[in-house]
């Protein structure tokens, strides 16, 4: 069973447009032990997603539809008590920046110390021989728990905040793009970090991020955001090698290959829907070289083909597609 | 070909609340029309700073910068004008590149007001150059704010900008790292083929290697404001002669479930007290560091294959 | 912008509406003032060929007359003129000097800075009153003086206001982009830098005009003013000779107290409420 699994969310925030369906529908499974890449462009919602897991969604938006079964059990059932009991303990974040986590005006071990006694009702001796654990785990030495977070490097303030985010042993991280602002040695690091400890610990993440590059280094599972939906699921190695949807082989073609070998990136021309009163049929339609009638009409249910899901009609026919995807041609439009 | 840019030993120094930072120190390059030369490195290595000595937007505290053969270090104001019009700059933030107030029309017609170019022009230059950035028609944008505009249609506007008054030299600093990813391919598209019609020589500047490795023929590798290394991009990623180019590369994620996710030869990290003075500044990362590393400053040095490193390994490295 | 968001700004902004409520009906009586006064306010009024001297308040002098027979209503609506004529031409000033001083020390720096800097600290240093009565008396008093004195002594406010925005904006990339693309230090400061401060530098406006006027009536009031000018200062300085308040005549020196007040109270709502009109949250709809 899955540790995690969301079915047909739907998060809506209110604005002075009207009503924006951040989240529409999205079904996402998440096994035990696993990394998964929650990839997608800016405004998919994949930040909003991660962040209706966790509970900590902002004011103006709320959960409408959906059911988010961790553990065993539905986490909108459960009173704002009991999520909160739950927060830290089973299911923690780590925000983009590492300063939307850390108090500046406090040192790392009275944070620490702070989840770990009055969160997790550790006493001070056993608190602090965690934390030293804690920031050993990632990399960093425990003698700077006496420090400030000004004091810490881009890095090793993203490090402090896993730290903190594992203070409860929990068995879900959620990470909103983790490595985005960091240098690339350092964002190697801090990902080999976290696969690290999912090889040691067995935590599970969910890694949010833009960059499909990250998701191939540190990720076993992806999961593709488009408009609000999650249009393609599976491992990486199928997803990235064998997409079947058409905008996620848009996106393996976006990206260069540092060891050369990239003939040409492809333009995904057009943008994506505003989603206030989305118009019927595939989100991806408007942009898409391979969409028929149908596609404009009806909307696509994520399909799966075992472990692989995919909400395209023409799934079917992907192999061909994908072949025309590798060329610039195909997304050129007039 | 003689070179339309050219720098020799610029030097650029800081203060920042009483401490000296050494921004950019002994960096010598040259860019041919034609050319795509890409300046890559993490943070705080200089690159930006480097870009902005060329275009003088800041005064080296050493060295030299020609254009076309002349020297233009030491002019200032309004002497800097005929330069300032074939050298131009492509912003990494396409929201903050362009004035608010002014509509996309005024923005474009700036440059060619400030150039000297007849107003009778203006009107045909501002349509080609929409044309050569595909915001066509032109007429449902020029009457626009930017902030009307998306990220990848601000971007089209600053490069095309940038083009209209004809320059012969383009630095693009990061310009594409603030895009979403799907738009990116268009404006790099769109820049190489400036580049191969207009026959401009082109610096980009990125933090991204595997960027640098698609667009430019040639890689100078900065770190804490040294050139490290520098030659043919191909070459350059596949056998780095430097050991920050081989960390470096060994860092960056390729697109593909099987890469190597073997341990970096790099020890520590950037620390913000770099070190001064005498020896490689590399030194306290290097895995291969050793006496002589701490002693002497290690010099860029031409290779036999056409590249440039700054190693005492050299090319043994 | 556009009508519907003006609109939706007066129903939402109370204050604003008001204060220009108020300026409003000031600007009507000044320039009306000689349609709507119903006598001259200069003039010596008799009844039954008596000097009608402390008429309190009937129907053919709705506010009463002064020590002197002239009619308090008539010198109300004429006060306006004043009151204006000082507020107004004293805060232009300001804010031209102010945002002139501003945008020079803000963008050029070096010197430039450090000058305009000191001499506006030295200029904060002194206290309002006492140095605008120092100057009146070392020139004989009247309008123009406290035009100049109150311009001499407000424009650092405006100008420290401007200077440190002038300074952030700066740092924008589209302020570099002008360097890039030719434009001269003038022309960025004037064309590209000037446009984006002026909101603000109106919004210091409007509250310089109540500052001015309260300066013209403190100046007359004290008796350095211009006895010749009919302004509200003027009215109180001569209801306070008179002796009015122990006369019981409050309806001479209420109302142009009063006048008083709300003028500088209608700049200070306009400002308060124009924050949201001058500065929208970029991408606010």
């Amino acid at each position: 069973m899955s540790l995690l699994s969301v079915r047909g969310l739907g998060v809506h925030y209110a604005s002075r447009a009207g009503k924006v369906r951040a989240v529409d529908g999205a079904d996402l499974e998440v096994p035990a032990g696993s990394i998964l890449g929650l990839v997608g462009e800016s405004g998919c919602g994949k930040s909003t997603f991660g962040r209706a897991l966790m509970g900590v969604l902002p004011d103006a938006a709320r959960i409408a539809t959906g059911e988010i079964v961790f553990e065993g059990r539905n986490l909108l059932a459960l009173s704002a008590r009991g999520r909160r009991a739950l927060r830290w303990r089973r299911m923690s974040f780590v925000p983009q920046t590492a300063m939307n986590a850390l108090d500046p005006v406090q040192r790392l071990r009275a944070q620490m110390l702070e989840v770990l006694q009055e969160r997790g009702g550790l006493g001070r001796a056993p608190a602090l021989a965690r934390a030293e654990t804690l920031f050993r785990q990632v990399g960093l030495d425990p003698s700077r728990l006496a420090d400030y977070p000004h004091q810490f490097s881009g890095g090793m303030r993203q490090r402090a905040s896993i730290a903190l985010a594992l203070a409860l042993d929990p068995a879900l991280v959620i990470a909103d793009e983790p490595v985005t602002a960091l240098d690339v040695i350092v964002q190697r690091q801090v990902l080999d970090v976290m696969r690290d400890l999912q090889a040691r610990l067995g935590i599970a993440m969910i890694l949010i991020t833009h960059d499909m590059a990250v998701v191939a280094y540190a990720c076993d599972r992806v999961a593709v955001m488009y408009a609000g939906r999650i249009v393609e699921a599976g491992t990486a190695a199928e997803v990235l090698e064998r997409p079947q949807h058409p905008y996620t082989m848009g996106l393996t073609h976006a990206f260069p290959d540092v060891h050369g070998g990239t003939s040409a990136l492809v333009p995904i021309d057009g943008a994506p829907p505003i989603l206030i009163d989305p118009h019927p049929g595939c989100r991806f339609a408007p942009r898409c070289p391979f969409a028929v009638a149908r596609c404009h009409a009806e909307t696509p249910v994520l399909a799966s083909e075992g472990d692989h899901t995919v909400a395209c009609f023409r799934a079917g026919e992907a192999p061909a597609l994908r072949a025309a995807a590798a060329e610039p041609a195909t997304w050129a439009r007039s | 070909m003689s070179a339309v840019i050219a720098a020799e030993g610029l030097e650029k120094t800081f203060r920042v609340q009483g401490r000296e930072v050494r921004a950019v120190q002994d960096v010598s390059l040259s860019v041919k029309a034609g050319e795509a030369v890409g300046i890559v490195g993490e943070s705080g290595c200089g690159k930006t700073t480097t870009a902005r000595l060329l275009l003088r937007l800041e005064e080296p505290t050493a060295g030299r910068i020609t254009y076309d053969g002349q020297d233009i270090t030491a002019l200032r104001g309004r002497a800097l004008l005929p330069f300032r019009a074939r050298a131009q700059l492509v912003f990494q933030n396409p929201f903050d590149a362009l004035n608010p107030r002014f509509t996309i029309r005024r923005a474009l017609a700036e440059p060619l007001r400030n150039f000297g170019i007849p107003v009778a022009e203006h009107d045909a230059r501002i349509e080609a150059v929409m044309q050569r950035v595909r915001l066509t028609p032109s007429a449902a944008w020029l009457d626009r704010h930017p902030h009307e505009l998306s990220g990848g249609q601000l971007q089209r506007v600053v490069l095309a900008r940038a083009l209209i008054p004809g320059p012969k030299l383009i630095v693009a600093d990061e310009p594409v790292s603030m895009l979403d990813v799907s738009v990116r391919a268009g404006i790099l598209n769109l820049l190489r083929a400036a580049r191969d019609e207009l026959g401009l020589a082109a610096i980009y500047i990125s933090h991204d290697l595997a960027l640098i490795r698609y667009v430019c023929e040639r890689t100078m590798v900065m770190y804490l404001g040294w050139i490290v290394e520098d030659g043919p991009t191909a070459e350059l990623i596949e056998q780095p002669l430097h050991p920050y180019t081989r960390a470096l590369v060994a860092a960056v994620p390729v697109p593909r479930v099987e890469q190597d996710r073997a341990p970096l030869p790099i020890r520590g990290a950037l620390s913000d007290k770099p070190l001064h003075g005498v020896g490689c500044a590399f030194r306290d990362r290097c895995p291969l560091a050793f006496a002589r590393c701490e002693a002497e400053t290690p010099l860029l040095r031409p290779t036999t294959t056409g590249r440039r490193v700054a190693c005492h390994l050299g090319e043994a490295a | 912008m556009r009508g519907s968001n003006i609109w939706r700004f007066l129903k939402s902004e109370p204050f604003a509406v008001a204060g220009g409520a108020i300026y409003a009906v000031i600007i009507l009586l000044a320039v009306l003032a000689d349609r709507i006064a119903p006598y001259n306010p200069r003039e010596i009024l008799r009844v039954n060929r008596r000097i009608a001297r402390y008429v309190p308040i009937s129907p053919e002098f709705w506010l009463g007359t002064t020590a002197a027979g002239k009619d308090v209503l008539s010198q109300l609506i004429h006060g306006a003129r004043a009151a204006l004529e000082v507020g107004i031409t004293a805060a232009v000033a300001v804010v031209a000097i102010g945002t002139l001083l501003g945008l020079l020390a803000g963008y050029l720096g070096g010197w430039v800075d450090k000058t305009v800097t000191r001499v506006a600290d030295i200029v904060l240093g002194l206290p309002f009153l006492p140095s605008m009565l120092v100057l009146a008396a070392l020139t004989h008093g009247g309008t123009s003086t406290v035009i100049i004195t109150v311009t001499a002594l407000l424009w650092p406010n405006t100008a420290r206001v401007i200077r440190s925005q002038v300074l952030s904006l700066r740092e924008r990339a589209w302020v570099e982009a002008a360097r890039v693309t030719g434009c001269s230090n003038a022309r960025i400061m004037f064309v590209h830098v000037l446009p984006q401060v002026l909101p603000l530098a109106a919004l210091y406006g409007s509250v310089a005009i109540g500052w001015a006027i309260l300066a013209e009536a403190a100046a007359s009031f004290l008796g350095f003013g211009d006895p010749e000018v009919v302004s509200w200062g003027v009215m109180l300085q001569d209801a306070y000779a008179n002796q009015a308040l122990s006369r019981g005549a409050w309806n001479w020196f209420v109302p142009p107290g009063l006048a008083i007040v709300l003028m500088v109270l209608a700049g200070f709502m306009i400002s308060r409420g124009s924050e949201k009109l001058l500065f929208p949250k970029l991408g606010d709809q």
